[in-house]
């Protein structure tokens, strides 16, 4: 397990410098030269050119990439050209947010879908089933930021839920309640397609030989559906909810931006808007680190749940 | 052949299990399926009964309906089904759900998907025996060990850690019947439990399961398409065909004069060893599509000795001498055969 676990960061690594390299050429082939927007728009060309060295723009691009490489291997990713301050900085006081975020849509989400696609499964054809299926279909067809919008312009007119910013911590009612909307907003788009799935492979599940042995054996059929059916059917749903937060990390985006929300997202969108690109790259690359790191975990909790893998290898 | 005779207190022991006129039918969107058709078939204690037929013939139902584990689409009819004198058709699901695995146990035909793939073949016995039995879970697994001893399971105090896939098909096989006979039922249901093994598990797999069967008293209701298996394992046999009863004899019966002639097509489609040269006697055709069956006896199209009273008139199970019955209009086929001849 560990020399496969081994095997997967390494490979992520690659993909990590595939990153690294496509956010570094993305400033080489935008059209803002960063010493203008540094010099400001009383700079001299004399000005523009010393900050230019300055900064070793004047040398070749490989040299820079490396230059590159080994600034963002200490964590320093650059400053922001807005207001100087630094984008390791920055991205460290928006990620606590994001990941509040993220947990808090997931916390209701994934044991929401799971009941959801349960009921359905042991009830297919029945009532139950095709509403679950309706609402799920409906999740996935809605985009995130209407639902956010219908739920701001709901929140405004009753004045039920703040609909801007964090509140402060999660232990504060406060905080409780900025984060209600936005979380049920991202959360939705989780609800469908685990739902979907856990109904599709549970349905199978209760139809395998073991949970038939389980059932010969005396079991109670709470017993069987949760500890044999259930248990069996988990694999693909947790490989489903890792793929997942890659969306959910895009619906993040848009959610963060629509509420106002101080996380990584809205501030990918606000650097991108302002030209701000050293920081949107930071953004991207924190992103995509996180993506990866979350397909790592996946693997290891497929591991965990399913002792066939590891012994494949 | 198996010749060892059961002791008389056996053979008038009464039945542990009384099936009668059991039918079995599946709600289907192209219809209701017939399943089984006015099966009646009983077990005394200690006795092992095999049910026959090739596939299509009903005998997984049959299984299925005495361990109700028949899925909900399955609709049983019976005018009687008992097991040690309690009626199975009035009992509450709870009161049925305590008897399967503690009373009636089964063993399955494939060990590779019988087991939970996820789980660790000692944490299943665990679940077995605590589900009838309150005991602490350091002590279940202790019994659990030795349950996998029993079934001669080299070094089972290893095993209990293992994960299915981590053992041969013989040995989840062991595994699957040492969970099976945790509780020492009083009914063991065997569905070709040695269909999917190496032929030289087989063997070891049908011993192990008479052994035990018989060290703990078990009756055992034997279901198999082989004619090799029932001969080695069964005191009586049951011979289905589409879902119908055709002939039951005591087995060394059946083997020395066959009285229907499906029994005598499964005896010709037997390989016999020590008959060098003898030919293999498939039967000819298929079994028949149960949502559209022939009219008279089912088996008429594929009978060699069929002529019009069979295509118009269904024959009933009839007893004939030595307590034996068979569902053909000309058994006892040898007179038949003499008088035709």
């Amino acid at each position: 397990m560990i020399a496969r676990l081994l095997r997967r960061a390494g490979i992520s690594l690659i993909v990590l410098a595939g990153v690294l390299l496509i956010g570094f050429l993305m400033l080489q082939v935008i059209p803002a030269d960063p010493a203008v927007a540094i010099a400001g728009p009383q700079g001299t060309d004399d000005e523009i050119e010393a900050i230019r060295r300055h900064l070793g723009l004047d040398q070749p691009i490989l040299l820079q990439f490396v230059w590159y490489i080994s600034r963002v291997v200490t964590g320093d990713m650059g400053q922001s050209v807005i207001n100087n301050a630094s984008v390791s900085a920055e991205l460290l006081r928006a990620a606590g947010p994001t990941i509040e975020l993220m947990c808090a849509a997931m916390i209701w989400a994934v044991p929401t879908a799971l009941a959801l696609g349960i009921l359905a499964a042991l009830r297919r054809g029945g009532i139950v089933d095709r509403l679950v299926m309706a609402v799920s279909v409906m999740g996935v067809s809605v985009p995130v930021f209407w639902v956010g919008l219908l739920m701001i312009q709901f929140a405004a007119r009753t004045r039920a839920f703040p609909i801007q910013g964090r509140g402060g911590p999660l232990w504060t009612a406060e905080g409780l309640s900025h984060i209600l909307l936005p979380a049920t907003a991202l959360g939705l788009i989780l609800v469908g397609p685990v739902a979907r799935m856990t109904r599709t492979t549970l349905s199978d599940a209760l139809h395998a030989d073991h949970v038939r042995t389980a059932r010969a054996k005396g079991a109670s059929e709470l017993r069987v559906v949760l500890n044999h059916a259930l248990r069996t059917a988990l694999l693909p749903i947790i490989t489903l909810v890792g793929l997942q937060v890659g969306t959910l990390m895009g619906g993040a985006v848009v959610t963060e931006t629509i509420f106002s929300w101080p996380g990584v997202g809205r501030l990918a969108v606000g650097s991108i808007i302002t030209g701000d690109y050293p920081m949107a790259q930071g953004a991207i690359i924190f992103l995509a680190s996180a993506f990866i790191l979350v397909n790592i975990t996946v693997d290891v909790l497929n591991e965990l749940a399913d002792p066939r893998i590891g012994s494949r290898s | 052949m198996k010749h060892m005779t059961l002791p008389d207190s056996v053979m008038t022991a009464p039945p542990l299990l009384t099936v009668e006129n059991l039918s079995v039918t599946f709600r289907t969107d192209s219809g209701p399926l017939p399943a089984l058709d006015g099966i009646s078939l009983s077990i005394r204690p200690g006795e092992t009964v095999a049910v026959v037929g090739e596939s299509g013939s009903g005998k997984s139902v049959l299984s299925l309906a005495v361990m109700g584990l028949l899925p909900p689409t399955a609709e049983l009819t019976a005018s009687g089904l008992i097991f040690d004198g309690e009626d199975l058709q009035a009992m509450s699901k709870r009161t049925r759900r305590d008897l399967r695995g503690r009373d009636m146990a089964m063993i399955f035909q494939e060990p590779s998907t019988a087991l939970n793939p996820v789980q660790r073949i000692g944490d299943q016995l665990i679940e077995a025996i605590r589900l009838h039995e309150d005991i602490p879970t350091p002590k279940a697994r202790a019994r659990a060990i030795e349950a996998l001893a029993a079934t001669g399971i080299p070094s089972p105090e290893l095993r209990v850690r293992a994960y299915p896939h981590e053992l041969s098909g013989g040995m989840r096989q062991r595994a699957l019947i040492a969970m099976a006979l945790i509780h020492r039922p009083r009914l063991l249901i065997a569905d070709e439990p040695t269909t999917a093994l190496d032929v030289t598990v087989q063997a070891q797999i049908l011993d192990l399961i008479r052994d035990l069967a018989r060290d703990n008293g078990t009756a055992t209701l034997f279901i198999t398409h082989d004619m090799g298996v029932v001969a080695e394992m069964a005191d009586r046999v049951a011979v289905l065909y589409a879902g119908r009863m055709v002939e039951t004899a005591s087995a060394s019966d059946l083997f020395e004069s066959p009285e229907h002639p499906y029994t005598l097509g499964l005896l010709g489609s037997m390989p016999q060893l020590n008959q060098r040269g003898a030919a293999m006697l498939p039967i000819a055709g298929t079994v028949p599509d149960l949502r559209q069956m022939p009219p008279g006896c089912h088996f008429h199209p594929r009978c060699p000795f069929a002529d019009h009273r069979c295509a118009t008139q269904r024959p009933d199970l009839r007893p004939l001498a030595g307590n034996r019955r068979s569902a053909c209009h000309y058994a006892p086929l040898l007179e038949t055969l003499e008088t035709r001849a």
